[in-house]
């Protein structure tokens, strides 16, 4: 399962926002004195106030990580430009994962660059390193759906393309859990948390993985071993 | 895995990510184009539901506090529609509501006539008849009208049937006057002013007095019943004069208001009461004291006897208590300043000027800050023998001997005597 970020409110109840919450209510409550139809105005413009000047500017801060203000469209230039530069220094990382865990390089790239779209869109609050899990754990889910398609109607694996390495050889859970431990150095934890699986589902993918491509067992593995697709500095 | 193996895969990973590059650019900005519907689509809903919670709010006010009744329209009513002129009148505009209900309508309603040559009406809906027609009054309030036609008839004719004297009672303080109306109802049903042709009279012209108007002065307290009389019939009214009321103390002032003390001397101040009617009056109630308190420029005593001690200013407090348990404070300005204390005059004697010389003396007085000056009365007591001026010039008159002296503020300087001789020569 794909975690994103908890929303956090608190940072986003500044002064002036409060302010201009009590008055937009004071406002509110004004126009519930004055007689029929004129209570509209006051009313309506304390509610839009609220809408406008609070409500909207919250959402974007706290939803999509846009920079405080009223002004949208700098916010959004400012949040895609800041996605883009972070991805940039992931990009080596998650190509190479990409291609690792799908043996049809044009479908790797597709989607890579789905798993990014999506991340974009998705992720809320400021960037953090989690960025680079929940892009990766994206990526594992279109594979695995990608894979679902791609499976002969009769069951059991896709056949590996010609000239395909020994990761064709393994199953796809077992080539899920073999690059992102192997190459992307997960836990087996973290794994099992990106693939709705359990932790003991995911060694034991790991040792059947282990025997055909020679490696060590689990227990053998190191626990803080160097990344080689370490991403670029954030 | 083993290195070899895994140096391998990421070799043929490289190569495929070398032939088949992803765009970040173009995943991102398709990623952020989702962001931008998601949020233009927000706004809009925020926006939609802001308004119909405003339209809801207001439905649901309009829903639970129905507007106010529409005034749907008005009907002038008065006592008689037919007035003689010179007869006043009062009209009633009654407002009839969309809710069905009426009430009588007082502010804001705008009154009208048709005619003021027949009849006029002032802001208050009194009528006035001028002369014999008919004239439509209107009283309009938020766009609203009603009407009344009134007739005021011609003067001969009609008999009079009744007399009424309005008002039937009142109360006027002494030295008040009030007009009384004097109605008389015809028989043909109209309404006239009887003031100039009825006979008016009262009960006790010592309490209230009436003319032949109709107006009435209150001379003293009591009751008296002013009467109109007109073929025989009579209508009253019960004129009540109550006793004065008793004058209350509305200021105080204190006489003299500035006075000016030399040290040592006394002086009587008192309190002057203005009452409510008008007049005023010494009071013996007062309580004496000084501003500030306990100054050692003058003392006051209780019954306002102002004692100089040493120069300087300071105010003088009376404080009489007022009505309703109101203190009511009046103040003098007293200037304390220094006496004399002796007056030395010189030369001092005896002089001998022949008659018709003269000598001139000077005074040096002493005051008790122990400043000089030489302000002095100067006196003679043989004017007949040696004069003296007001600047202290000596002129011997004829021959023998005076004294002159210098006095100021009562205190006398040394004498000089003056002895006027012929000289042999």
């Amino acid at each position: 399962m794909c975690e994103l970020p908890k929303r956090r409110f608190l940072p986003s109840l500044n002064p002036l926002r409060l302010v201009l919450s009590v008055l937009a209510a004071a406002v509110v409550a004004a126009g519930w004195l004055l007689p029929e139809l004129v209570s509209a105005i006051p009313i309506g413009a304390g509610l839009l106030t609220l809408v406008a000047a609070v409500l909207l500017p919250a959402v974007k801060e706290i939803e999509f990580g846009l920079s405080p203000g009223f002004k949208l469209s700098p916010a959004l230039k400012d949040r895609e430009a800041e996605l883009r530069s972070v991805f940039e220094r992931q990009k080596g990382d998650m190509e190479y994962c990409a291609h690792l865990l799908c043996d049809n390089p044009e479908t790797a790239r597709e989607l890579l660059e789905a798993a990014w779209s999506q991340a974009a869109s998705a992720w809320r609050g400021p960037v953090t390193p989690q960025l680079r899990v929940y892009t990766l754990c994206v990526l594992v889910r279109l594979l695995r759906k990608h894979e679902m398609w791609m499976r002969p109607s009769g069951g059991g694996a896709a056949p590996p393309l010609p000239g395909a390495g020994p990761l064709a050889s393994l199953t796809f859970d077992e080539r899920i859990v073999v690059v992102l431990h192997e190459f992307a150095n997960f836990t087996f934890a973290e794994i099992a948390g990106m693939t709705d699986r359990t932790t003991p589902e995911v060694t034991g993918a790991m040792s059947h993985a282990a025997a055909l491509t020679r490696g060590p067992s689990p227990a053998e593995s190191p626990p803080a071993a160097p990344r080689q697709l370490e991403e670029g500095p954030q | 895995m083993n290195s070899e193996l895994r140096q391998r895969l990421l070799g043929e990973a490289a190569v495929r990510a070398a032939e088949h590059p992803a765009d970040v650019a173009t995943a991102v900005g398709a990623g952020m184009a989702k962001v931008r519907r998601k949020i233009a689509w927000g706004s809009v809903i925020a926006v939609a539901v802001a308004l119909a919670l405003t339209a809801a709010f207001v439905a649901w006010r309009i829903a639970v506090i129905p507007p106010p009744p529409a005034l749907e329209s008005i009907a002038v009513t008065s006592a008689s529609q037919a007035l003689r002129p010179e007869a006043t009148i009062a009209l009633t505009a009654t407002g009839r509501y969309s809710d069905g209900s009426s009430r009588p309508l007082g502010d804001g309603v705008e009154w009208s006539s048709s005619n003021p040559g027949i009849a006029t009406v002032d802001g208050a809906g009194v009528v006035t008849a001028v002369a014999a027609g008919s004239a439509e009054l209107t009283a309009t309030l938020a766009g609203v009208s009603g009407k009344l036609t009134l007739a005021v008839l011609g003067t001969d004719g009609a008999e009079l049937t009744a007399l009424h004297v309005s008002p039937e009672t009142a109360t006027v303080d002494p030295g008040g006057i009030l007009q009384l109306l004097a109605e008389g109802t015809f028989s043909d049903g109209s309404r006239g002013n009887l003031n100039d042709s009825a006979l008016w009279s009262s009960s006790n012209p010592a309490i209230a007095r009436v003319d032949g108007r109709g107006l009435v002065t209150a001379v003293a307290p009591g009751t008296a019943r002013v009467s109109a009389s007109q073929e025989g019939l009579q209508g009253s009214s019960t004129i009540t004069v109550p006793d004065a009321p008793k004058p209350t103390i509305t200021a105080v002032s204190v006489n003299p208001a500035q006075l000016t003390l030399k040290e040592g001397q006394t002086a009587q101040l008192e309190a002057v009461a203005t009452y409510s009617d008008g007049t005023s009056a010494a009071v013996g109630n007062a309580t004496w004291e000084t501003s500030p308190p306990g100054s050692k420029i003058a003392d006051v005593d209780p019954t306002g006897l102002v004692t100089a001690r040493r120069t300087g200013s300071l105010a003088v407090v009376a404080t009489v208590p007022g009505a309703d348990g109101q203190l009511l404070r009046g103040q003098a300005e007293l200037t304390v300043v220094p006496s004399v204390k002796s007056i030395k005059v010189s030369p001092a004697g005896p002089l001998q000027p022949e008659p018709g010389g003269s000598v001139q003396l000077r005074a040096v007085v002493l005051y008790s800050d122990g400043t000089t000056g030489s302000d002095v009365e100067w006196s003679s007591d043989r004017p007949l023998i040696a004069s003296v001026d007001g600047s202290g010039l000596v002129t011997g008159v004829r021959e023998g001997d005076a004294e002159i002296t210098a006095t100021a503020d009562g205190v006398t300087g040394n004498p000089v005597t003056v002895l006027v001789r012929t000289s042999p020569d």
